[in-house]
């Protein structure tokens, strides 16, 4: 049952040898570069932005400060 | 005469299109419970006692992730055995067996809950999804749940069957990819719903009839995230499965590789159930080294969700590229975007990338902290199985459709704006949610506010984020009232003779391509239940040794190492008591 393309729309057949992915390459790129920036704003947001979490301080564990 | 699933298939086109009824009646009764807590929350209209948002809440959580998702999947896992494998089910009445229980089961526990909302009667389970001890619901909850997991057993079981008769006929043939990828998600679901099963039937079953007296927390909601973290897979392997199989085919491509997929469908097997403890990061009780084999476990995770990531764009190139695109970003625009089917499953696997990002947060044991029990962790699922799950069974239910009841979709436009207005709708909703829990607004809250007290945004404001959720909440409805007229309509109309092929995609690289070994089921459970027991054992015995089995009071058997020292202990010392005394008499004799 398993078969080929819906071919109404299709224009040519790209096979396995002459079919290189250079978008996927290219759309995974800008992915991995928005994840990496979102990466470093996280350091801001976390560790800049806030009190000490309870990685922090001793005071804030025992909910003294 | 066309050649639909439905004309191949009548009888399991029918078990097909009654799973997938009861899974859009839970989607409707989910989404009226969505969208009166999304307004309660956010203050904007309350008619709810704040009492009662909880089993609101409870409703929203168990009617959408445990009976919206499972009883559309177990459809699509029918749907793809018959297909790959060319056969209809062994033996219709097991089928409709296990159905009937799934249905009954979360009929049970669906009562149990609405009760709630009545003083009439005692019953009541507003214990949320998560259902952790010391929140006890009526016992009918708890058998309510065990009998729908015994469905999906059975399903599992029905489907095994299948593969086996259908593999005595054919010994040399590499197993289907659909078939595949059932198979493994089904073996990964046992071994999850190991945890549960002992949850509900050792400890929270006995406990709310009255037959033990106390649970022991921790070991109890341990036991459930055992469970809790493998279920998002359950939910997302199938929505996965529709991307390797059919985004591919609506692309006008081919699937780029089968192997690759077949290895992240292993991954899955392997690596999704020793990941539990990173929902409980913050539990006290549990060591922290035993949290960090569970992160590095949960990173390890997100390997078949980049492969997918890589296989599932590249399929999609494939298609745009036959279709006449070029260029580097070019090629996007050669996408059938006027598919609702292509659109849905595309817009839902954007929204999966952005889910990457939240989950890595969360993930982390550190950054966690930050977000932690907040509106992020909320955020963070409405775009996994809200979004990525539930839009691409949606957008998929409009190529189901037509293959199932055999009549024409009821309008393809409205099917185009209903999953663009979902996307659009959970884009406000998810990211002020995202955006919330950075300022620490908590979840599972009737009432988030304090007197005394203000969350204050660095960017934009409260009552900015508040509205954003309403609206997006809003739009949400919207689109489902669209998705329900579409499937009403299409019920409503007459039986076509015109309707696509019953068809999934081809491959660019085929199974031949891919290693036997991956089709060695037997190797990759046996090493999934090895990393279960490395991942489980020691926090598990350490939970049980601090807090007792059945809580701090009751201890009625071994239930540490100390204890089985200590009878160890006693019976030696009894032993050589004897031999002394019997060596006594031998030498007295």
């Amino acid at each position: 049952m398993c078969a080929m393309t819906d071919e109404s729309e299709q224009r040519r057949e790209i096979g396995h040898d002459e079919y290189d992915p250079v978008g996927t390459l290219a759309l995974i790129t800008v992915y991995f570069l928005i994840i990496a920036l979102l990466w470093v704003f996280m350091y801001f947001v976390e560790f800049l932005g806030n009190e000490p979490t309870v990685v922090g301080s001793f005071l804030t564990v025992v909910g003294i400060a | 005469m066309s050649n639909a699933y439905i004309d191949d298939f009548p009888a399991e086109a029918k078990v097909v299109r009654t799973a997938f009824y009861s899974s859009f009646l839970a989607l409707a009764l989910g989404g009226v419970f969505g969208v009166i807590q999304t307004l309660h929350r956010t203050g904007y209209y309350r008619f709810i006692d704040s009492a009662d948002y909880y089993t609101v809440l409870t409703a929203h959580g168990v009617f959408l992730v445990i009976s919206f998702t499972i009883f559309f999947l177990v459809g699509v896992f029918t749907w793809a055995i018959t297909t790959s494998l060319d056969r209809g089910v062994e033996d219709l009445r097991f089928t409709w067996g296990w159905y009937g229980l799934m249905a009954i089961g979360i009929t049970l526990s669906g009562v149990a809950i609405l009760a709630g909302f009545t003083d009439a009667t005692d019953i009541s389970a507003s214990v949320l999804f998560t259902f952790y001890a010391p929140l006890q619901a009526h016992p009918m909850f708890y058998l309510g749940l065990v009998l729908f997991v015994v469905g999906t057993w059975l399903a599992g079981v029905d489907w095994f069957r299948s593969w086996w008769a259908w593999k005595a006929e054919n010994p040399d043939e590499r197993i289907p990819l659909p078939t595949f990828m059932v198979l493994t998600t089904m073996l990964m679901w046992y071994i999850a719903t190991l945890g549960v099963a002992a949850a509900i039937l050792v400890f929270l079953l006995p406990w709310s009839l009255g037959l033990v007296e106390s649970v022991n927390p921790l070991l109890t909601r341990t036991l459930f995230w055992f469970f809790g973290h493998p279920v998002v897979y359950f939910w997302l392997m199938p929505a996965y499965m529709m991307w390797y199989i059919m985004l591919p085919k609506v692309s006008g491509g081919k699937l780029f590789s089968d192997p690759l997929a077949r290895v992240v469908f292993v991954l899955f097997l392997i690596l999704s159930v020793p990941t539990g403890i990173h929902h409980q990061y913050l539990d006290p009780g549990i060591a922290e080294g035993f949290k960090f084999i569970a992160m590095t476990n949960t990173m390890f995770l997100l390997l078949p969700s980049l492969l997918t990531a890589f296989t599932v764009v590249a399929s999609m190139e494939h298609g745009a590229r036959q279709r006449g695109g070029e260029g580097y970003f070019g090629w996007l625009k050669a996408l059938p975007w006027r598919d609702p089917v292509f659109t849905g499953m595309a817009l839902a696997g954007l929204m999966f990338a952005a889910a990457g990002f939240s989950g890595m947060i969360n993930a982390g044991m550190n950054i966690n902290y930050l977000v932690h029990n907040t509106f992020w962790v909320v955020g963070h699922f409405h775009l996994t199985v809200g979004t990525a799950v539930a839009l691409t069974f949606m957008a998929v239910t409009y190529w189901f459709l037509p293959q199932i009841t055999g009549k024409a979709l009821w309008s393809r436009s409205v099917a185009l704006g209903q999953v663009v207005l979902w996307f659009v709708g959970m884009t406000f909703m998810s990211n002020a949610m995202h955006r919330a829990g950075l300022l620490g607004v908590p979840r599972r809250t009737a009432e988030p506010q304090y007197d005394g007290f203000e969350f204050e945004a660095a960017v934009g404001t409260m009552g900015e984020l508040q509205a954003q959720i309403a609206l997006g909440g809003i739009l949400l409805t919207l689109s489902l009232v669209l998705f329900f007229a579409n499937v009403v309509g299409t019920a409503l109309n007459g039986r076509s003779d015109d309707l696509p092929a019953n068809e999934y995609a081809g491959t660019l690289s085929g199974p031949e391509d891919a290693p036997l070994v991956l089709d060695n089921l037997k190797l990759w459970t046996a090493i999934a239940v090895v990393l279960v027991v490395f991942a489980y054992t020691f926090p598990l015995l350490s939970i049980i040794d601090r807090g007792g089995l059945f809580g701090p009071d009751i201890n009625p058997f071994p239930v540490s190492l100390e204890t089985v020292h200590l009878l160890a202990f006693a019976l030696e010392s009894h032993v050589t008591g004897a031999l002394e005394s019997v060596a006594w008499l031998g030498v007295n004799r």
